[in-house]
């Protein structure tokens, strides 16, 4: 009788049990409500297009064109701290980028790192959308497909290119020996798959082949990524494609392509001539000659944290001399430039009377003072510029249309400019110095020099006591022209080659 | 108090009385010394019947067939008596700690220490109470072996880092699994829970002992048991405590105004003084200390109230604490109340427990490196400088609106106008019904549900008038959060004896599922004076400044898990224990959610053997053998390791971005512990103690594989890969000392070594900022330069390489092995003597062979910070050619080609710091009143006495205070208090 009775109790505590394995559905298969699946997403052409947009976003990460306190900025304001545009001040740096203005970054340094994933980011999300596109296209939403996926093969070129242009020790075009690094189409999570860095020629073939994609595509769309009027343009459209185009041609050498498309990413977006348009595309009051920005909204972030904190007005970085002063009368920048207005406020130190120029291009939108502003990629002052570079390179016949380009731009910005007559080596340099005026802050230096002189001389503070650091000049031999690779990196795949010298 | 008072009342209504066929027995029940013991438990055929009143007498009722009672008294050993017929008078012996008939508390169940072959540590409970720490966990430093606490704030509240056997997991959790009354409940989040209602403490180490929570118990289990009611009159105790904090010894000396104005004028007079303006302000020698530090009183009640009779107890009490800190404006203000009831009717055993708290913490930053962090506002600001400017009683503000002269904002504004509040309402509620089926004896059948559920709000505010916070007009944010948890223990079990045979048996299954969400805002535009969201500006495209952040979200995970536990006895010698089990987490992939665990153990009472009962030497014996798994499922990669779609934006429109990788395959990380342990009595029970060795592994550890970003954009891969190994020794003793009538001294000590190594990696050497993870070294090991001196020629600090040699230049690559911050010798000795009614004890703890990396000193070393003030030692710089010294020159260039470039190096072993500590963690005086002198009061027991925490410290350490977490001592720390309070218990 006992034995019955213990094995009822044992079926009822077996039933008991089963009920509670019932609830293994509630308690065991559990999936997030606040994220979305991505072994079943994107599973529309609006979540397609949601990703396009996570891709842009991906372009505030702190690393690329965002900042954190004394650091980041990647390709906004970082070339110009490495370069002979800034310098760090002594009494006010954190020295939180120390490693990098003084070009003793190696590869453990972690804003390398940085560096190197954060445009990466951007490439996944380009070949999220790129892989799963195809699947939700159909007749009537072609113009919307198009539209998508030419922003996004424009947004993995640029990607790719910004990650060359700190990486590759060189930017010739036809190297098959020079290395560039691995050029990915393909979003793949995996612990196995090791890629190796792809020659310069074949990048470079890469690259142009995914620009001619988006330029063939944002020319055929349901409607223009950007709005007809506004303060800003947040979207790549044909133009900014063709932009990118120019840029990536002037790196290579490529000088009429270089020039073709700079006039094709002129189109319809004329130089901006006056101060309040000119001012406007810092402050998004005006969207001026802006081709396309990065848009940064309130409270997120801003290029500008690594040199100028707004909200305490402290100046890590200021300007060097050679570029602008307090006075506004020596410089390259002086106060008759409309350039010096939209670039430069005079921001004492704190406790001090001193007048000191601060870089208050990024310093907030309209009249507030909170480092919240947008970061202007292409615009058309860089485009004149490149054409004239480009048409002053090519010589000849082609240098009367360079000229041309350069007393307009000059004339655009400098009150009562009187235009010049230059040629040759001359006109070159001319351009070269009007680059620096004119990209000043915008993430160019570094890499001009890179591409050009390949020599850095610090100017007049570097080394006293206003600015104390422990090095003011770089070699063109010297190993830092090109970023190592990190060390993270090269542990997890041991393929990707490390720069000479590191 | 009437209204307590009647809810007393409401509850006694719920006892009731049985009676049947039975006699009646009367008795008495005494200490030893024939002192009346009230509240004693009379069991008979297994069954609470009674228990003694005040006087020690009781009255019961027990079926005619009865033959035996069971006496029983916390804190005193078991005494089975024969029924004569006749009043029984009954005395009871005092148990001694760690003694043989001793019970421990594994879970839902109790066994008896003899029999049980797991490794556990109980914790004093009364050293826990009177503490008054206002997060518990604090209280159990030195208090275990084998159990680390090191506290990393002395915000009142904090919780402490709590590490039983080591870190076993490199990248998931190394936090204890903490149970009360059966179910789980938040860990590291205590500051509404008060340890007054703590009964018993019990630390459960090895694989059998956290067998009930294998699917948890890889970092050891914390189960605590609230106070139950004693059956007996009703009985009302009040304690009370007040007292005072403050600041220890700070070991970090800074420069005085004289000081800084010279090393200032030596650095090139960088804000241009005057001979004049430098004079004055030599003469300054403003204290940040006094000015943000303070003395923090410290006040704690509580009443409670135990009573009801054989069949149905309660105990019930409302607590309140107010504690400030040593910081200006911080503190903790905690209300608790609980109320525990058992019933016993028929075959039913029911019971709840119940408790709220509700806790206030005021608190400020800390452990960070922020310029408006008040804290590091302390060592940075000249001391030249004041909060207010003495003329017009103003916050001085010379460097623009907030901010000092050197740009370094003004930590007063910032202590005094900010505001940072954390407001927590916690609730844990259990409750159990137990089934004794009539039909078979010892088969019973349990079940356990409780809920923890928490709610948070934390709030911080940023005036407008301090540093930064203009550009906005301040800012608010708030941000609510929930966590409810419920846990759900059903069991059926077995136990009988059958002659020599001793069976014990259980079949469990246990669900636990969790639940949070949170909620906040960040608001700006505070225009009108608020500080709260009445001074809110609603932002708009023509104020875009002020539009608000507003951000949520939640999450969820579960466990299911079925096990059984089988014991087995023979003779009283001979003890086995066999746990097997299967759980289910939600925390891993689809594939590997479910894992096996198992252990076993045996114990030996060979002081029972012929051969032993002969030997006069071991009046107790054991030897104790364990080994089996658990699991951990804190898992680095968060609820679910499936790939993820995480939600940003642009431009103003919502996106999607890759947001984890996943891993389909993700599973448990595994510990296997195996645990060797002798218990042991001598020189008739006055020497006792506990040695246990043990070696735990934890295999499949989680592991972010690094990966190359280049193919997902992502760095790194949930995975499981490599292990290590804590391994070590635990030893307790207790001695009596001295043990007389009038005058006994016990001495008891702690001591454990554990060696943490790391076996095996994916990628070995895996150097991250200040530590390096390499296969063979511990976790937290540091790695840095050698630090060499100074150049006496050119004044270069100089660097030892691998090869001995000493270097002017810095590289990594000379980076070498210097020790870890995790202390592998702890432990804590206390001895207590007593003297008639007085007690005296002292509590001395320690933490040895550790070093920290003192970032705090980093931060005013650096010659590049000298616009605010630095560490005294650096006015002994190097300035001229053949100074000898051991700080470098402040310029780093070349000195015009004549010396290498000298850049400031941090990662380098200057910093690396002795963490070592002894500490005297608590001494306590007190005096007890004898019952004769109380007899006419009407109060039943009165105690008063004086403790004071911390009050002695000794290290080489340079800072507030040793005892910190973590491989670095990051800045802005909050010291621990120096306490000192005056207590008072008093029994009606």
């Amino acid at each position: 009788m006992y034995s019955k009775i213990i094995k009822n109790t044992i079926v009822a505590f077996a039933a008991f049990t089963l009920v509670q394995g019932c609830s293994k559905k509630e308690v065991i298969e559990l999936t997030p409500e606040f994220s979305l699946d991505a072994l079943n997403n994107p599973s529309s052409m609006r979540q397609v297009e949601e990703v396009l947009l996570g891709a842009y976003g991906s372009l505030r990460a702190a690393d690329y064109y965002g900042s954190g306190s004394g650091t980041g900025a990647g390709w906004a304001l970082m070339p110009d701290v490495l370069s002979d545009n800034l310098y760090e001040v002594t009494t006010e740096t954190l020295a939180n980028s120390r490693a990098m203005a003084d070009w003793i970054y190696n590869s453990n340094t972690g804003q390398i790192a940085g560096l190197y994933s954060a445009p990466y980011s951007t490439i996944a999300h380009a070949n999220i959308i790129l892989r799963d596109i195809d699947k939700f296209t159909n007749a009537t939403n072609q113009g919307q497909a198009n539209r998508i996926k030419g922003q996004a093969f424009a947004l993995r070129a640029l990607a790719h290119f910004d990650l060359f242009r700190y990486f590759a020790t060189n930017y010739d075009r036809n190297s098959t020996t020079l290395l560039a690094m691995p050029y990915t189409k393909e979003f793949t999570v995996s612990t196995s798959l090791k890629p190796s860095r792809s020659n310069n020629k074949d990048y470079y073939d890469n690259i142009f082949a995914d620009l001619t994609q988006a330029i063939t595509l944002l020319g055929n769309v349901d409607q223009q990524p950007n709005p007809a009027t506004g303060l800003v343009r947040p979207y790549i459209d044909r133009n900014a494609a063709y932009a990118l185009q120019a840029r990536v041609n002037l790196y290579a050498g490529n000088w009429a392509d270089a020039a073709t498309a700079a006039t094709n990413a002129l189109n319809g977006r004329p130089l901006a001539t006056t101060q309040s348009a000119f001012t406007g595309m810092y402050k998004q009051t005006d969207r001026g000659e802006l081709i396309w920005n990065v848009q940064f909204e309130a409270g997120q972030s801003s290029p500008s944290f690594l040199v100028f904190f707004a909200t305490s007005n402290r100046s890590y970085f200021r300007p060097a001399p050679e570029i602008a002063t307090a006075a506004g009368t020596s410089g390259l920048i002086q106060s008759n430039d409309l350039r010096y207005q939209a670039y430069f406020t005079n921001v004492p130190a704190a406790g001090t009377t001193t007048p000191n120029l601060a870089v208050t291009k990024y310093r907030g939108k309209n009249t507030l003072v909170d480092g919240n502003a947008n970061f202007p990629v292409f615009r058309s002052g860089e485009m004149v510029l490149i054409r004239a570079e480009a048409n002053a390179r090519l010589g000849g016949a082609n240098e009367v249309t360079a000229l041309a380009d350069l007393n307009n731009l000059r004339a655009a910005r400098i009150s009562g400019y009187t235009p010049e007559v230059l040629t040759g080596t001359a006109l070159i340099n001319a351009i070269a110095d009007e680059r620096r005026r004119e990209m000043f802050g915008e993430g160019h230096r570094f890499f001009d020099l890179k591409r050009t002189t390949r020599q850095i001389t610090r100017g007049s503070v570097c080394g006293t006591s206003i600015s104390a650091a422990g090095q003011c000049t770089l070699a063109p031999t010297a190993r830092e022209w090109a970023m190592p690779i990190p060390e993270t990196v090269r542990n997890a795949n041991p393929n990707i080659a490390q720069n000479p010298g590191y | 108090m009437r209204k307590f008072l009647s809810l007393l009342g409401v509850l006694m209504l719920f006892i009731a009385t049985a009676s049947a066929q039975n006699k009646t027995v009367t008795g008495k029940v005494t200490e030893a010394n024939g002192t009346p013991l009230s509240g004693a438990t009379i069991k008979a055929n297994g069954r609470a019947v009674g228990a003694t009143n005040a006087s020690g007498d009781f009255t019961i009722s027990v079926p005619n067939a009865t033959t035996s009672i069971v006496v029983s008294s916390i804190g005193f050993n078991d005494r089975t008596v024969t029924l004569t017929g006749s009043a029984l008078t009954i005395a009871l012996t005092a148990a001694d700690a760690n003694s043989v008939s001793e019970v421990v508390v594994t879970g839902y169940t109790s066994i008896q220490r003899k029999k049980f072959s797991g490794a556990i540590a109980t914790a004093p409970p009364e050293e826990i109470r009177k503490q008054p720490f206002g997060s518990f966990d604090q209280a159990l430093q030195g208090q275990a072996a084998g159990v680390s606490v090191v506290a990393n704030s002395g915000q009142p509240g904090a919780f402490a880092q709590v590490r039983i056997r080591g870190n076993g997991s490199i990248s998931g959790g190394n936090v204890p699994l903490y149970i009360m009354d059966g179910i789980e409940i938040s860990a590291a989040d205590f500051s509404s829970i008060n340890q007054g209602d703590f009964e018993r403490v019990e630390l459960l180490k090895d694989a059998v002992a956290t067998a009930m929570y294998g699917s948890r118990g890889a970092n050891g289990v914390i189960v605590i048991t609230t106070r139950r009611g004693r059956a007996g009159t009703l009985q009302l105790n009040y304690d009370a405590q007040v007292g005072w904090s403050t600041l220890p010894e700070d070991r970090l000396v800074m420069m005085n105004s004289d000081q800084k104005i010279t090393y200032e004028l030596q650095r090139g007079n960088p804000y241009g003084w005057t001979p004049a303006e430098a004079d004055s302000l030599r003469k300054v020698n403003f204290s940040w200390k006094d000015a943000l530090f303070q003395t923090g009183m410290t006040h704690q009640h509580q009443i409670s109230a135990s009573g009801g009779n054989a069949n149905s107890k309660f105990f019930a009490s409302l607590s309140y604490m107010d504690q400030e800190g040593i910081v200006r404006t911080t503190g903790l203000k905690r209300y608790t109340a609980r109320i525990n009831v058992d019933n016993t009717v028929k075959n039913w055993r029911f019971g709840v427990n119940l408790q709220a708290g509700f806790s206030k913490l005021k608190q400020t930053g800390e452990g960070n490196t922020f310029l408006n962090s008040p804290l590091n506002a302390v060592r940075w600001s000249n001391p030249y400088e004041r909060d207010r400017d003495p003329r017009t009683g103003e916050f001085q503000q010379f460097g623009g609106p907030g901010y000092l002269i050197s740009g370094q904002p003004n930590g007063a504004m910032e202590l005094f106008l900010d505001y940072n509040n954390a407001i927590q309402l916690k609730t844990v509620a259990t409750s159990y019904l137990e089934f004794h089926f009539p039909f078979l004896k010892g088969l019973s059948a349990r079940t356990n549900w409780g809920i923890d559920y928490t709610n948070n709000e934390t709030t911080s505010f940023n005036d407008p008038r301090t540093a930064g916070a203009q550009a906005r007009q301040g800012a608010l944010s708030r941000n609510t959060s929930w966590n409810f948890r419920y846990t759900g223990t059903t069991s059926l079990n077995y136990k009988q004896n059958f002659g020599k045979h001793e069976v014990e048996g259980g079949l469990f299954t246990e669900v636990v599922k969790n639940d949070s969400r949170n909620f906040g805002f960040t608001g700006y535009g505070f225009t009108n004076g608020f500080n709260n969201e009445a001074g809110l500006t609603q932002g708009s495209t023509a104020n875009a400044n002020f539009i608000p952040a507003i951000g949520g979200g939640g999450t969820r995970n579960g466990i299911l898990s079925y096990f059984g536990i089988f014991n087995y006895g023979y003779d009283s010698k001979y003890y086995v224990t066999f746990v097997g089990r299967r759980d289910g987490s939600s925390r891993f992939g689809v594939n590997n959610r479910f894992a096996n665990f198992g252990s076993v153990g045996v114990t030996w009472v060979a002081s029972s053997e012929k051969f032993m009962e002969n030997s006069k030497f071991f009046d107790d014996l054991r030897i104790r053998a364990s080994i089996g798994t658990t699991g951990n499922n804190l898992t680095q990669a968060g609820d679910f390791p499936i790939p993820i779609l995480g939600r940003s934006t642009y431009a103003g429109i919502s996106g999607w971005s890759p947001g984890s990788p996943g891993n389909l395959d993700y599973r448990w990380e595994t510990n296997r512990t195996i645990n060797f342990g002798i218990d042991f009595a001598i020189l008739k029970r006055r020497l006792s103690g506990t040695i246990e060795l043990y070696d735990r592994k934890t295999m499949d550890l989680f592991y972010a594989l690094p990966i190359d970003p280049s193919i997902s954009g992502f760095g790194s891969i949930p995975s499981n890969f490599g292990s290590l190994r804590n391994r070590g020794i635990e030893f307790s003793l207790r001695g009596d000392v001295i043990k007389t009538k009038d005058f006994n001294w016990s001495i008891s000590a702690n001591i454990t070594y554990n060696q943490n190594r790391i076996l095996d990696l994916p990628q070995d050497s895996v150097i991250s900022g200040l530590t390096i993870l390499k296969e063979g070294k511990p976790l937290n090991t540091l790695f840095l330069v050698p630090f060499a001196g100074v150049n006496p020629a050119n004044g270069n600090a100089q660097y030892q390489k691998r090869d001995k040699s000493i270097t002017m230049v810095y590289t990594p690559a000379d980076k070498v092995y210097q020790g870890t911050s995790d202390a592998p010798w702890f432990g804590g000795i206390t001895s207590s003597w007593s003297y008639k009614g007085f007690d005296l004890s002292a509590q001395l703890n320690f933490f040895l062979n550790r070093v920290q990396y003192n970032n705090d000193k980093n931060n005013v070393t650096n010659p590049t910070y000298f616009f605010d003030n630095m560490w005294v030692e650096l006015l002994k710089e190097w300035r001229n050619p053949g100074d000898i010294t051991n700080i470098p020159r402040p310029s780093s260039g070349t000195l015009g080609g004549t010396a290498p470039a000298n850049p400031y190096q941090s990662q380098t072993t200057f910093f690396l710091e002795d963490a070592s500590f002894w500490r005297l963690r608590n001494v306590t005086l007190g005096y007890t009143f004898p019952a004769s002198m109380l007899a006419k009061t009407g109060i039943r027991s009165a105690r008063v006495f004086i403790q004071g925490q911390n009050w002695w410290t000794g290290t080489k350490y340079q800072s507030f205070d040793p005892e910190a977490t973590g491989s670095s001592l990051v800045g802005a720390q909050y010291p621990a208090l120096v306490q000192t309070t005056i207590g008072l218990n008093v029994g009606f």
